[in-house]
């Protein structure tokens, strides 16, 4: 306790040397917590985005599907076994069938992934209702706004689709745009025509077939065995979060350095601190301080760097993190043009944890780092000391 | 003769190495030093005053013979045995004061008494008490770096005299003082050792210092050459 008010007195004594320590010490522990705070939110909304509108809480596929061979797909799509129909009919698991298809904008043509889905599908938050309405005779087709921009298409709008039906055979008709969906989930966009399902299967000659079969996220009940394969939503989202790994380990370095430089202030400090104290070590010694004291108080007084930018961090940082947290961080509407699942407005997430874990790294570290030119105290003579020299 | 021997040296050796030879520091020192003694160490740069009062004071060890200081034998305490007795029974006054510099005078003064675990209340009582024996209660908030020498020299005697050691060593306290200040610092410390009856050592070769000892020690290459009592 007393050891604690001395280094209390002695950095309040010290004065800007010490605010500015604490200053770039708690710039770099908000740092951490800010970018790591992103980091999990962009995971935690990434996964919850798929799940909501594509993934559901996991996936029966066709034998034949692998979303990493496009050279399977054209043959990704088989009867849907009976056993499903109970759940299909129970609206906890709805089929979609992806297709190979063409579209032509503009009189250029454009591959394009045909979606085929139940319009009242309620499994998939996206608006599949709007596939039931009337479109004068042409397919009703609906796209996401990202695609709709890449091939500037508004509703209403006319194209020519082809496809290849279940025969291998050419087929091609006018499809009206009955609708541009809002999604926050480029996956389930870019490069997709959603048209009804039945009306898919109908013209591609492939009745009561699917490629995929999407369980409610809510469901949690027996999921029937089958030759489909089943996929947990751990392993459809193992992407994202090796992608978010990807980036936070990136971000890592970019905070490494920064905890090194504050590292380094407190380094230095303590460095210096040693080297014009001396005479005072002495004093303290002659006064009836222990040589571990000592240690214990010039560590201490190094440690309360990282304690005092704790609380500063909190001061000015926790509002911000706080405003962060609510208001979140608006995300450009090309950045989630490369395919990856990115909210418009990414929420960053401040676990307890992550807070709490960044703390105890940072107290650690600034410990660790101004113990260590404090060890040469344990051989100090006060002698030597109070003559200003260091033994 | 001495009633009460306070410090007691026999046959008190300390060399130090300097580049490839020992310099002999101090040479069979035998004195003998008692309860409310006012004493001088006396003698030239280099005689060896300072060493000894080091080696009294637990900061140095002899390197044979043998220090008993307040019935500890010196040379055989261990560093937390020699903080502890600097910490109980002595106080230190040093030429250039050494006080803390980021600390105000209360806090100076109350140091060693955190060193004692004194409570709150405790502390603020005796610290206030050595202030105002010293003349410095206005002076309580103040930063060392506000203070005349003079001034300075005095909160360092409060910082020695606060916890009333046995034994007070005072390492050429008027060396950087004027005759003015030196004279008062010497009067509130002969005061200090009638009214506690505390015993005072000296290193010093101020001939104004001198005048106020009652006992003079003479060392010379570090041998006592004279030991006369006033």
């Amino acid at each position: 306790m007393v050891i604690l008010k001395l280094a209390y007195r002695n950095l309040k004594g010290a004065g800007i040397r010490t605010w500015l320590n604490v200053f770039v010490l708690s710039l770099a522990f908000l740092s951490i917590i800010y970018l790591k705070g992103m980091y999990n939110g962009m995971q935690d909304q990434s996964i919850r985005i798929s799940e909501d509108t594509d993934l559901g809480s996991g996936q029966y596929w066709c034998e034949v599907y692998d979303p990493y061979n496009p050279l399977s797909l054209p043959d990704a799509h088989s009867i849907i076994p009976e056993v499903f129909d109970p759940l299909i009919n129970a609206g906890v698991m709805t089929p979609v069938m992806l297709y190979q298809g063409a579209i032509y904008p503009d009189n250029r043509l454009k591959n394009v992934m045909l979606r085929g889905v139940d319009p009242k599908q309620s499994v998939m938050n996206i608006p599949t209702s709007e596939l039931t309405v009337e479109s004068n005779g042409f397919l009703p087709i609906m796209l996401g706004h990202r695609m709709a921009k890449s091939i500037n298409a508004t509703a209403g709008d006319v194209f020519t689709l082809q496809w290849r039906d279940g025969n291998g055979a050419y087929d091609a008709r006018d499809a009206q745009v009955v609708h541009v969906m809002s999604t926050q989930n480029a996956t389930i966009d870019i490069g997709s025509v959603y048209a009804n399902l039945a009306l898919l299967q109908d013209i591609t000659r492939l009745e009561n077939e699917a490629t995929m079969l999407v369980v409610d996220k809510h469901y949690s009940g027996e999921l029937p065995e089958s030759t489909w394969k089943y996929q947990s939503l751990f392993a459809l989202t193992k992407s994202i979060r090796e992608m978010v790994e990807m980036k936070s380990a990136g971000g890592s370095i970019m905070y490494g350095v920064l905890m090194a430089l504050a590292l380094l202030a407190v380094f230095d400090t303590q460095v210096l601190s040693i080297w014009r104290r001396r005479q005072e070590m002495g004093t303290l010694m002659a006064l009836g301080m222990t040589r571990v004291t000592l240690i214990k108080l010039f560590t201490l007084e190094g440690g309360m760097h990282g304690f005092f930018a704790v609380v500063l961090a909190t001061l000015y940082g926790g509002p911000l993190l706080y405003l962060n947290a609510i208001k979140g961080l608006s995300i450009p509407m090309d950045m989630d043009n490369f395919g990856i699942v990115l909210p418009q407005t990414l929420f960053p997430a401040y676990s307890f944890g992550l807070i709490v874990g960044t703390i105890i790294i940072v107290l650690i570290t600034v410990t660790i780092t101004s113990f260590i030119p404090v060890r040469k105290l344990a051989k100090l003579k006060p002698t030597d000391a109070l003559r200003g020299k260091m033994s | 003769m001495i009633e009460t021997k306070l410090i007691h040296t026999h046959d008190l050796v300390k060399t130090y190495p300097v580049a490839d030879r020992e310099f002999v520091a101090l040479k069979d020192v035998n004195i003998d030093i008692g309860k409310g003694e006012f004493v001088g160490l006396v003698g030239p740069s280099g005689s060896g005053k300072t060493t000894l009062l080091n080696v009294v004071g637990s900061l140095d060890i002899p390197t044979s013979g043998s220090v008993t200081v307040l019935d500890h034998n010196i040379g055989s305490l261990s560093h937390k045995q020699a903080a502890w007795l600097r910490n109980q029974h002595i106080g230190f006054i040093f030429q250039t004061y050494n006080l803390l510099p980021v600390y105000s005078v209360f806090e100076n003064v109350e140091f060693p008494l955190l060193l004692l675990g004194k409570s709150n209340d405790e502390r603020k009582k005796m610290v206030m008490d050595a202030l105002d024996w010293l003349g410095l209660t206005d002076k309580a908030e103040m930063r060392p770096a506000q203070l005349s020498g003079g001034e300075s020299q005095r909160v360092a005697i409060a910082r020695a005299m606060v916890k009333k050691p046995a034994l007070i060593l005072a390492d050429e306290p008027t060396a950087n003082l004027d005759a003015k200040n030196s004279h008062h610092i010497l009067q509130t410390m002969e005061k200090l050792n009638a009214d506690l009856d505390t015993t005072f050592l000296f290193a010093t070769h101020d001939e104004k210092v001198m005048q106020y000892m009652k006992r003079i020690i003479s060392l010379e290459d570090g041998e006592v050459v004279k030991d006369e009592v006033k």
